[in-house]
C-alpha cells in the first residue's frame, strides 16, 4: 500500500474556484439521486464493499467532468498544474458537501488527487495510511492529498455550513512540483 | 419494551470516568481485522469486576429495555485511535447496544446510522446512543484527547 501523501499550499486560488462552483450550483448531481425511487424499507444503507462507482447512499453534491464550464476548468488548471498541462488528459470533478453531508468507507479503484478548496476547524478526510493507520486529514484550503486506490477512506457527516473539494483522475501535475510529495 | 434509536440522555456518576481509566491502564491495544485490509486501533476491556460492571449497568437502568451485564466492555482510544465501520452486535452479544461517553469532546464521537442518515454525535458525558442490532457504527480517528467510552447490549 503506498503511503498517504498530503502537500499543503498546493491550489493558487481557492477562493476563485469556490466562487465559481458556486455560481454553476444548478449543474451539481446530487447523491442520492432524488429522481431515483425509493429503496426498499429494510435495505442495509451501507455496504462497504460496493462498486466505487455507486454513490447514491452517499450524501453529497458533484459537478461532473462533463458538466464542467470551460472557466471552471480553466480556473482549475490555471490554479494547480503547469502552463500547457493538457486538460483532456484529466477527469476533473469538484464536490460540494452542505452540512450533515458525508462520504462512507469504501475504496477505489483508480489513483484519485483530492484537492480542498476549503479549511474547516471541524472537517476534513479520513484516509488509511497503511493496514493499521487511519489518519484525519483536516480541511485546509488548497492541500492536496493523495491515498493508495485500496486505502479505506470517508468523510463523516460536515459540521460547516458548506465543504468544497475537487477530486481529478489522475492526480493532476503541480505547478514548481516533481508530485513526490511528503507522506505523513 | 420500546427502545428507541439514536441519542438517550444516561446519568454518569462523576466517579465513573476515573474508575473506567483505571481499568483501562496498561492494557494493550486491541486490534480487530473489522475490514479487509484494515484493523481498528483501540483498548477494549470486557468488565468483569462485579462492583464496577455494576456500576456501569445501572448507569442503563433508566432506560427501556434491560440491559446484559455479561456484555459490559470500557473503551480508550488514544489520540489517533479509531473504530473501523462495524454491526452492531458484531462484539456485544445483545440484541441492542448502548454506548455512552466518559469524556467531552468538541471534535471526537460516534458516526451511526440514525433516524434514516448517517450522523455524528460528538462526545457528551451524560449523553448515550441507543443503536439497533445490525446497524453500522465508527469511531473516526480521535483528535481531541483520550477518549473513554462504555458499550454493552440492551434487550
Amino acid at each position: 500500500m503506498r503511503p498517504l501523501t498530503v502537500v499543503p499550499d498546493v491550489v493558487a486560488d481557492c477562493a476563485g474556484i469556490v466562487s465559481l462552483a458556486r455560481r454553476y450550483r444548478h449543474l451539481f448531481a446530487d447523491h442520492p439521486d432524488p429522481a431515483a425511487p425509493p429503496r426498499p424499507a429494510g435495505t442495509d444503507p451501507f455496504d462497504p464493499y460496493r462498486d466505487s462507482e455507486y454513490e447514491d447512499d452517499d450524501r453529497y453534491h458533484v459537478l461532473q467532468s462533463a458538466w464542467m464550464p470551460e472557466d471552471l476548468r480553466a480556473a482549475i488548471f490555471a490554479a494547480i498544474t503547469p502552463e500547457g498541462t493538457p486538460k483532456r488528459d484529466y477527469y476533473v470533478q469538484v464536490n460540494r458537501y452542505d452540512r450533515g453531508d458525508y462520504v462512507l468507507p469504501h475504496r477505489d479503484s483508480l489513483r484519485q488527487g483530492l484537492y480542498m478548496l476549503t479549511t474547516s476547524g471541524t472537517d476534513g478526510l479520513n484516509a488509511q495510511h497503511d493496514p493499521e493507520t487511519m489518519v484525519f486529514v483536516p480541511d485546509r484550503a488548497g492541500t492536496f492529498v493523495e491515498h493508495d486506490p485500496q486505502a479505506w477512506h470517508w468523510v463523516d457527516p460536515v459540521a460547516c455550513e458548506e465543504r468544497y473539494t475537487l477530486v481529478t483522475i489522475p492526480p493532476l501535475p503541480h505547478r514548481g512540483d516533481d508530485l513526490s510529495g511528503e507522506a505523513v | 419494551m420500546i427502545l428507541t434509536e439514536g441519542p438517550t440522555e444516561v446519568p454518569v456518576a462523576h466517579t465513573l470516568p476515573q474508575e473506567v481509566r483505571a481499568a483501562l491502564e496498561g492494557l494493550p491495544v486491541t486490534a480487530p481485522q473489522d475490514l479487509t485490509g484494515a484493523r481498528s486501533r483501540y483498548t477494549d476491556l470486557a468488565v468483569d469486576q462485579p462492583g464496577l460492571r455494576d456500576r456501569l449497568v445501572a448507569v442503563a437502568s433508566s432506560l427501556p429495555g434491560t440491559p446484559d451485564p455479561a456484555t459490559v466492555r470500557v473503551q480508550r482510544h488514544d489520540v489517533g485511535d479509531f473504530t473501523l465501520p462495524r454491526r452492531v452486535g458484531d462484539t456485544v452479544a445483545g440484541d441492542w447496544e448502548l454506548t455512552f461517553p466518559l469524556s467531552d469532546s468538541e471534535v471526537d464521537g460516534v458516526t451511526a446510522w440514525i433516524g434514516g442518515r448517517f450522523e455524528r454525535v460528538l462526545d457528551r458525558v451524560g449523553t448515550g446512543l441507543l443503536l439497533p442490532p445490525g446497524s453500522w457504527a465508527w469511531v473516526s480517528p480521535v483528535r481531541g484527547a483520550p477518549r473513554y467510552s462504555v458499550v454493552m447490549g440492551v434487550r
